[in-house]
């Protein structure tokens, strides 16, 4: 179609005018795509410094436990100090780690929980919490020991509610930036469904912000009833404590989840 | 208007219309990416690239929807809407990464098939604020894909422009998903109104340049209602030469060509993309559509040999030195002699 010795139609050449309208444009778009891409870059939220240690192998000792979700128990502190952190075990992508767990023990032969384990895996860490994803699935368990009775750092709160937003551990504490919110919702609803534990981010009410895991009554998984409010303001009812380093919620699911929605002015719920 | 089918017909105009659109680009990635890594490097390579190109597609969107209404309203913009369709598929392009990032950030790897993921794992159809608005992203791309796909003049002919012309009228249903995704998305988190403002700017620009085409296009156009045999619609001074008069008769789009002493009458909508015929002029004695260049002859709508498209034509009648039109159509091709003008009034 382009036998025409002329540019859309007109003549041989652009005309003056349409010259200048076409520069115009291209001036006015320019300046669009430049001033809004620095302007766009510069207004994006605060990036957190989580770190999520892609491809790289951390070797680590500890006792494993199971409840209230996967972790392994490494001492921290002086010798004998009895302080530990908790790393929770998380497995490849949106899994969480007890498949792997269950393997290893058929493969064994014997229940993995309280035995000292030596694990290999890479590290995510955010807010002094840390979390290690056992990348090699089964492979990832080096040394397997004898049970070990281990004490834990208890501090009973009793009866409590809890505002805050439910999220998944691995991708907030460090493989997602932003890993929270309404844009990371579906991803977050994909990795509690693969067994990643729920965690809180909760807003006590002295203003301190802290991560509470999230459990039934009796320390059992809930993460099924709690898919529907995932990445939203709720607020939850339960018995709390803090275990090691970790808080823990031992959510009263017959009060229900409380959607608090207020940072969601434009909600209008059509359905509910 | 082309016998055989080529992937793209490169031009000089062509190439130089890819240069600048590659350098816009350039210019948003460099502006965007260098900032965001220079201010916020904790960033993670994903994000960066999801927000990156999904708004560098929202942007080229912007700007392809801008040039037709510029056009209606200034035909000297029309450089820009001759090569539009690579902007168009530059930004699906655009689309297609930001939505395969995400399919792969956010859905992948887990357990449910990423695709059923993306309607399934956020199930709130019913609420606005917790809306699944990465479905309305996903519906969009389908747009922009079966858009980008079908941009190619064979298509156009195996179409026919009617469902063709259909078809790329769901780019606005693809602006509004778009607009949607975004207010039900990333604005839910973020709390600079920046964003939101940039898009309220967008949309009220995008608006406004349809409603002024809608205006402006008008102008100068006769409307009359159908019925009569022959209906009057302008003088002959009302004519510039090699140039045509449009007017509306009931539903019949016609342009009157005044040319070499004579008048024709042929239908004012162009075979190709049905581009506006009666704001084109007579270029080496044939009609010239102003968007791509297709060519008529005015006594008979159709296309010099060996191209095949034909329009309408229609009878005209010249009373003194008023027009006037026959709304009925002849067969598409159809020869109708045209109207000389006495000496006189030329
Ligand atoms: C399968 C299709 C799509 C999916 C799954 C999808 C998903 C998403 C997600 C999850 C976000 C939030 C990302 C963030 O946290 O920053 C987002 C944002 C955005 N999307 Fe899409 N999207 C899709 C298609 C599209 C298309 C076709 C366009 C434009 C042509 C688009 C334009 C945008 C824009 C402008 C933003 C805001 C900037 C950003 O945050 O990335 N999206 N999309
Ligand atoms: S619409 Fe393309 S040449 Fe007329």
């Amino acid at each position: 179609m382009n036998r025409f010795p002329f540019y859309i139609g007109w003549s041989a050449d652009v005309p003056p005018k349409a010259l200048q309208r076409a520069r115009a444009f291209l001036l006015l778009a320019c300046c669009l795509f430049g001033v809004g891409g620095a302007w766009l870059a510069l207004a994006q939220g605060e990036f957190s410094n989580a770190v999520f240690e892609y491809g790289q192998a951390t070797e680590l000792e500890g006792v494993l436990v199971t409840r209230p979700a996967p972790a392994l128990k490494v001492a921290v502190g002086d010798a004998g100090s009895e302080t530990y952190q908790r790393v929770l075990l998380v497995g490849y992508g949106k899994f969480g780690a007890t498949g792997i767990l269950q393997t290893v023990a058929e493969r064994e032969g014997f229940d993995l929980d309280g035995r000292r384990v030596k694990v290999r895996g890479s590290l995510l860490y955010r807010d002094g919490k840390a979390l290690l994803e056992l990348s090699e699935g089964d492979a990832a368990f080096l040394e397997i020991g004898q049970p070990r009775s281990l004490s834990s750092s208890r501090e009973l709160y009793g009866e409590t509610s809890l505002s805050g937003e439910i999220l998944d551990a691995k991708c907030y504490f460090g493989v997602m930036k932003p890993g929270e919110g309404k844009p990371h919702r579906s991803c977050a609803v994909r990795c509690l469904s693969g067994g990643i534990p729920p965690v809180m981010k909760a807003r006590l009410a002295d203003g301190r912000l802290e991560y509470v895991l999230l459990v039934g009554p009796n320390g059992e998984q809930i993460t099924d009833r709690l898919l529907d409010f995932v990445a939203e303001p709720v607020s939850l009812c339960g018995r709390a404590e803090r275990l090691d380093d970790w808080w823990v919620l031992y959510v009263d699911l017959n009060q229900g989840v409380g959607r608090l929605g207020l940072s969601y002015p434009a909600d209008i719920p059509m359905c509910r | 208007m082309s016998t055989q089918y080529t992937a793209v017909i490169w031009n000089r105009e062509k190439k130089r219309y890819d240069r600048y659109l590659a350098g816009l680009i350039g210019l948003f990635l460099l502006a965007f990416c260098g900032l965001t890594l220079a201010l916020q490097p904790e960033i993670t390579a994903e994000t960066l690239i999801i927000r990156a190109t999904g708004t560098t597609a929202l942007l080229l969107l912007h700007l392809t929807l801008m040039i037709g209404p510029l056009c209606r309203i200034d035909p000297a913009f029309l450089p820009l809407l001759y090569n539009r369709r690579h902007l168009g598929v530059t930004t699906f392009f655009f689309g297609l990464i930001h939505g395969v990032f995400n399919l792969i950030q956010f859905h992948s790897l887990g357990n449910v098939n990423p695709l059923v993921s993306l309607f399934t794992a956020n199930v709130h159809y019913g609420s606005l604020s917790n809306f699944p608005f990465q479905v309305l992203g996903f519906g969009a791309l389908v747009i922009l894909f079966l858009m980008a796909a079908t941009s190619h003049d064979f298509w156009l002919k195996n179409l026919g422009p009617k469902a063709w012309k259909t078809l790329h009228m769901f780019v606005y249903l693809a602006y509004g998903l778009l607009v949607m995704h975004v207010l039900l998305g990333v604005a839910q988190a973020e709390h600079s109104p920046v964003a939101i403002g940039f898009l309220g700017m967008g949309v009220v620009t995008v608006i406004s340049l349809h409603l002024a085409a809608a205006f402006f296009g008008q102008r100068g156009q006769f409307t009359a209602a159908a019925g009569e045999d022959f209906v009057e619609v302008c003088g002959l001074a009302d004519i510039e030469d090699k140039r045509a008069k449009v007017c509306l008769i009931g539903k019949e789009n016609i342009a009157i060509f005044k040319y070499d002493g004579k008048l024709a009458a042929v239908s004012n909508i162009c075979k190709h993309q049905h581009g506006p015929l009666g704001e084109g002029k007579i270029v080496d004695g044939c009609i010239t559509c102003p968007w791509h260049g297709y060519q008529y002859l005015p006594e008979n709508g159709c296309s010099p040999p060996p191209f095949t498209e034909k329009v309408s034509t229609y009878e005209l009648k010249l009373v003194g030195d008023r027009i006037f039109v026959n709304p009925r159509p002849h067969p598409e091709g159809t020869r109708v002699e045209p109207v000389e003008i006495p000496r006189k009034h030329e």
